[in-house]
Formats: C-alpha cells, sequence, structure tokens
C-alpha cells in the first residue's frame, strides 16, 4: 500500500511503495525519511552517492527465475578496497532480495533472519555450516555507509560495520552481516547470478562506464609516462613500468604511494600482451614478484596478472621457467584437510608446500590495493597436471585452480619473439613426463605378456613331445673296460629339437658321466656330455643333499629320420649296479624361454615404473610437507 | 620402444618354439667316417668324435 508525505527537512513528496520498507531516502535532499504508522520523521542526512560502474537504477525491472522484481533501494559502502553498491529489491511474488555488486560479480542474496555465531570463530578460510550446506568463510570485510536511495527496510547503520562472506558448493554465497555487534548476525544466503539472468532489456541499464574509465589515458605522475591502463575501472593501484613508482586510483585522478625498484629481470611477457589460454584471451596488466623464504634460502617466482573483460582476472606464475594459469575458484567449491589434501570437482589434490609468500616488487595495474612487503600465507596441493592455491591473510582467502603449461605453450600463446628460458627442477603441477609413457608401456607388457603365455600354451598343447627311443642300461661294478652301448635305430619324426633324460633313481653319494651320441644315416652325429651326482647326509644343521637323480638336457634343432644312439657310461666308485633310464623325447616346446620372455617383460616393466617414480622423487624432495627423514 | 622390444621377444618365444632351436644347447655336431650297420640292424661306429670326453 502507498504511503506519501512530504520530507521533513525539506518538504519534498516522499512516497512509501514498498510494504517492508521502513525509510526512505529524499531524493532531493538525501535526507533519511523514517515512517512509523502515519508519521515520517528524518533520521539524518547522507551525502551524493558516489559515481560507479553500476549498470542499475532505482525502478528498474527485471525478472529472476520467472518472478519480476523491482529495483527499490540502493546503498552505497566503502570497503578497505573501494565502493560497492548493494540493490534492494521487491519480487512480485511478496519476497525481498539484495543484490550485492562487488569487483564486477553480482550476488543475489535472502535475508535468513539470524542466526547464532559468533563473529570471533570467524577467519578467512574457516569451515562451518549453515542450513545444512558445508560454507567457507572468503572475506571478513570492515564497511561503512557513504551514501543510500530509495526504499529501505530498515534504519541506516552509519558506523563501521563488519561482514563475512562465504561460499559453499553448487554456487551458494552467504553474507554474514555481523552490523557493528560480535554475534548474531543477519544471514544472507543466494547465489553469484550473471547480468543476463537478471531479465532486464539491456536498453533500460545505465551506460556503465563509470568516470574512473578516463583513466584510461592516464600518466604516471612522477615520469609522465603514459600508463595505457586496460581495466581502469577496476584499478586500485598502479605501478608505472618506466619509473616504478607506485599509484593509486584516487576517483578520477592517480596518487603517488612510493617508488619501487627496477626489476631485477625483463618480464618475459610484456605488460599488455595479448595471449589465449583455453577458450579465453587474455590480457597482461599486472606484473608481480614473489618469494618465499625456506631454511633461509630465498625462492623467488613471477605471477602475471591477466584480465579478460568476461573472465575477469587470473595469474600466470613462472616458477623456474615453469609455467602455472591460475583461475580463481569459490572456496566453497574446494574442501581442505589442512596440509594434507584438497578436493575440488571430485579430484583429490594432495599438500605439497606452505610458505609465506611476499610480494616483492610490481608493475602494472591491480584491482585490489596492492603494496611491496605484502604477505600471505600459500599452499599449494596439486594433482599434476592441476593445481589449487590458496593465499590467505587476515582478511580474505583466495583459491585459485592452476593449469600447469610448458614454455613454448605460453610462447606460443603471447606469440612471444624471445624464447622462454627452460624450466629447472620439477615444479609442483608438471605433469610426470613419463607416465603417460609408463601407462602405454604396462599395457604394452600386460598384452605381450598375456600373448606369451597364450602362445606357449597353445604351442604346448599342440606339440608332439613324442617318446621316440627309452631304454634302461645297467652300470655294472666294477664297470667292464671300454663299455659303450649302441641302440636300434629309432625314427624322429618331425623337424625339433630333442629332449633327452637321464635318470639313475638309486644314485647315491655316486657320480655317473654319461657320454651320448645320436648318429643319422648320413653320419651326422650330435653328442652331449651330462655328469650326474647325487649327495646327501646329515649335519647338524639337518639333512641335506646336492645333485639330482634326474638330468635333462636339450638337442637343438633336430631333422627328421632315422637314428641310433651310443652310450658311453663313465663312473668308478659306484656302490652296487645302478639303472641308467635314458628317454629321447622329440618336439618339447620350453618353458624356459616363456619363463626369460615374463623376466624380460618385467624388467622393462620395473625400467618403466622407476623412471616414472624417480621423477616423483624429484618433484616431492622440494616438497616442505612431507618428511623427508 | 617397449613394443618394439616387447614384440620382439615375443617373436623370438615364437621362434624357438615352433622352430626347435635351442640357443643354450651345449651339444657337439661332428661328421663320422666308417658307419657300419651291425647284424641286428643297429649302426655302428668307432673313432671319430666321442663325445665331449
Amino acid at each position: 500500500m502507498v504511503q506519501e508525505g512530504g520530507c521533513p527537512s525539506c518538504g519534498a513528496p516522499v512516497q512509501f511503495t514498498v510494504g517492508t520498507a521502513r525509510i526512505k531516502v529524499c531524493e532531493f535532499c538525501q535526507t533519511v525519511v523514517a515512517r512509523q504508522g502515519e508519521e515520517l520523521y528524518a533520521t539524518g542526512k547522507l551525502s551524493a552517492l558516489a559515481e560507479t560502474a553500476t549498470p542499475f537504477s532505482i525502478g528498474l525491472e527485471g525478472r529472476h527465475d520467472g518472478v519480476r522484481f523491482r529495483f527499490v533501494g540502493h546503498l552505497q559502502k566503502d570497503y578497505d578496497d573501494g565502493v560497492w553498491d548493494e540493490w534492494y529489491l521487491a519480487f512480485e511474488d511478496g519476497r525481498f532480495g539484495w543484490l550485492s555488486e562487488s569487483e564486477g560479480s553480482l550476488h543475489l542474496m535472502f535475508s535468513r533472519g539470524q542466526h547464532p555465531l559468533e563473529r570471533r570463530h570467524f577467519r578467512p578460510g574457516h569451515e562451518t555450516r549453515y542450513a545444512g550446506r558445508r560454507v567457507v568463510v572468503e572475506e571478513i570485510r570492515q564497511a561503512q555507509l557513504i551514501s543510500a536511495e530509495g526504499e529501505l527496510p530498515e534504519d541506516l547503520q552509519r558506523e563501521m560495520t563488519i561482514a563475512a562472506d562465504a561460499t559453499g558448493p553448487g554456487g551458494v554465497f552467504l553474507t554474514f552481516d555481523f552490523g557493528t555487534g560480535e554475534d548474531a548476525p543477519e544471514v544472507f544466503m543466494g547465489r553469484r547470478v550473471e547480468l543476463k539472468d537478471l531479465g532486464i532489456p539491456p536498453d533500460a541499464l545505465r551506460d556503465a562506464k563509470p568516470k574512473k574509465v578516463r583513466l584510461q589515458g592516464a600518466r604516471c605522475t612522477q615520469c609522465n609516462g603514459t600508463l595505457d591502463l586496460k581495466a581502469p575501472d577496476r584499478l586500485k593501484r598502479v605501478a608505472c613500468p618506466y619509473c616504478g613508482a607506485l599509484l593509486e586510483a584516487r576517483g578520477e585522478r592517480l596518487a603517488f604511494l612510493n617508488g619501487l625498484p627496477q626489476p631485477d629481470h625483463p618480464l618475459r611477457i610484456p605488460l599488455h600482451s595479448k595471449g589465449r589460454l583455453g577458450d579465453v584471451t587474455w590480457t597482461v596488466i599486472g606484473w608481480m614478484q614473489r618469494s618465499c623464504t625456506v631454511d633461509g634460502i630465498r625462492y623467488p617466482w613471477d605471477e602475471y596478472l591477466l584480465w579478460s573483460p568476461n573472465e575477469g582476472f587470473s595469474f600466470l606464475m613462472d616458477s623456474n621457467g615453469h609455467w602455472t594459469h591460475l583461475l580463481p575458484v569459490p572456496a566453497g567449491e574446494v574442501r581442505v584437510h589442512v596440509e594434507s589434501a584438497a578436493y575440488y570437482q571430485g579430484r583429490r589434490y594432495k599438500a605439497f608446500q606452505h610458505v609465506e609468500a611476499i610480494t616483492e616488487n610490481v608493475r602494472g595495474e591491480f584491482y585490489w590495493r596492492v603494496r611491496a612487503g605484502e604477505k600471505a600465507e600459500a599452499t599449494e596441493y596439486i594433482a599434476p597436471p592441476y593445481s589449487i592455491n590458496a593465499d590467505a591473510n587476515a582478511r580474505e582467502v583466495t583459491y585459485t585452480h592452476g593449469t600447469y603449461y610448458a614454455p613454448e605453450d605460453i610462447a606460443r600463446a603471447f606469440r612471444l619473439k624471445t624464447a622462454l628460458p627452460e624450466p629447472t627442477g620439477v615444479a609442483p603441477s608438471q605433469p610426470n613426463p613419463h607416465h603417460a609413457g609408463m601407462v602405454r608401456d604396462l599395457r604394452w607388457i600386460m598384452v605381450y605378456a598375456v600373448a606369451a603365455i597364450f602362445l606357449f600354451v597353445f604351442i604346448s598343447a599342440n606339440a608332439a613331445r613324442q617318446t621316440v627311443y627309452e631304454q634302461e642300461y645297467s652300470l655294472r661294478v666294477p664297470p667292464p673296460p671300454g663299455q659303450t652301448y649302441f641302440s636300434q635305430p629309432f625314427e624322429i619324426p618331425r623337424s625339433g629339437n630333442v629332449q633327452i633324460r637321464f635318470q639313475i633313481r638309486d644314485l647315491q653319494n655316486e657320480w655317473v658321466g654319461v657320454q651320448l651320441d645320436l648318429v643319422d644315416a648320413q653320419g651326422d652325429v650330435r653328442s652331449v656330455y651330462k655328469e650326474m651326482t647325487y649327495y646327501s647326509g646329515h649335519s647338524t644343521d639337518g639333512s641335506w643333499s646336492e645333485g639330482s637323480r634326474t638330468y635333462t638336457t636339450h638337442l637343438s634343432r633336430m631333422q627328421p629320420g632315422t637314428y641310433s644312439l651310443r652310450l658311453v657310461p663313465y663312473y668308478d666308485r659306484l656302490t652296487t649296479t645302478r639303472t641308467l633310464r635314458v628317454t629321447v623325447v622329440s618336439d618339447v616346446p620350453r618353458p624356459l624361454y616363456l619363463v626369460l620372455v615374463l623376466l624380460a617383460l618385467g624388467a622393462m616393466a620395473a625400467y618403466t615404473i622407476m623412471r616414472r617414480a624417480s621423477f616423483e622423487t624429484g618433484r616431492w624432495y622440494e616438497s616442505n610437507l612431507v618428511d623427508h627423514g | 620402444m617397449i613394443r618394439w622390444i616387447g614384440g620382439a621377444l615375443l617373436l623370438g618365444a615364437l621362434g624357438l618354439w615352433t622352430t626347435g632351436y635351442e640357443p643354450f644347447a651345449r651339444d657337439d655336431k661332428a661328421k663320422v667316417a666308417g658307419l657300419k650297420r651291425g647284424p641286428d640292424g643297429r649302426m655302428i661306429w668307432v673313432g671319430g668324435l666321442h663325445g665331449g670326453k
């Protein structure tokens, strides 16, 4: 029901159109007009609205999830990183929501009332549960009201207020608004939305270009160099690429803060270079040199700040010639087991290192108030070629998802004229170059092993294994002089190897030498000599034995035909007459060769596994979250 | 690389199994003269190669 009246301060007409609105800001004199029943009274006065990049305005109508809504109120708050706009929306179905704009992101949220939580428990990265969901606190921010317009649900808090932003899986976004209190925050819950999701006709949107766009052609206040800013509407600080002056964007002008040292090496990718990574064209707008110190040794690396009008910001890290592209992800999408593992989109990332990272030097433009000496707790979790990187300070935690790139990919993406340095060492998320080879090799090894077994079984099953000669010989004591035996002719029916088996069942602590010759009708002889020994006994360690009572030997590739055998035994001290059984078998596929093939394949498997493992050892040697013993 | 080495190994083993060639056989080869057939059909020879002893 519409309530009309006059502004208590200037008398201009004031109209309440939303039942839940308790105050309205006079559009003529910025007086905050509150209502109680039919009575209107002033509660203070606000300064004029700051000009921001918001495309919205009071009275604008849209549609979200099929429900029409109208922009009825507008708050402007000053946070550490600049002015944010928050819009009060009245939905046709009776709901009221808040649309917040921060760093170019839109979040549509609805009040869920107060919740019994204490602010002291809130810190960046802190996990808590709300409405059955796991949520992660991303940022604790202080804010102060600057201005407002339109109708708003409650009187305005002009003091510094504190709120915590949190995210959860599935794009859930929450704000725990503590106001000026320490507990029982009002909780706003919703999710990130895109401008196109709000169903606002494009021609109804304000021209979103802010005054800062005029900074585009800004010059350095110290050296007058052209800065050629690429994202002036998001600019917080810029470090002059010519003289190193660090400047802060204040409205439409730049203010000098301090000078920075010259970089200790040329930038591998010049500022303002454009490159395509994935499906996005990025522009290099900033460069940072960061470092950490472990055991007294400084480890520096470079980070390039990339910007895309549609995708926002990302980072490209160069560490020892290894390149990683880092895209921001909501903290709530990452589940962290501190210094153990992180989980993101169903993948496990193993904790690799935790260091204190210091920003040493910067060049180019930045969307936060960057400064030399800025510190952050940096933790890296890896699942090569990917990584999850967490950067946390007292105010916020940011998670990024990294993808490893080889230098040649980066040089190609940014069309660099000079080759990038060769990488040194092993990068945390560098893909193991031997992993794919190992998988491929092991697959082939498995195929060959199975094929070898199958072939042996098949050939063995189809082999003749024909006993072509079998005879027992008595070895008398004492040996008759010139003891020689000739066999009856026998047939070897097919080409192939020949197995000869000698057996003396009761050989005991004796030896016998056997000379065996096979001759064919053409006088071609194949001769073997085998010495058979078998000794056994008892000692203090128990019984023992050595040698064998059965010996086998093989002759290579005999042609089919008629053969005779000549056997000459040699022995001197047999206890008694022994019986020597000689068996000749044709075509006996030998399992020895299967064993040798499997052993060779096993050695190759061991080699390829070791090669991969060696790379991993080199990688994890650099980890400071692994006990190196 | 392992694909080729593994294939060569397999072919090698297949060759040994099918031809009967024994790369590790320690037998000696020779030709003997004076080969005679005895009255019972046995082939008898003397001299020439007499095994490894």
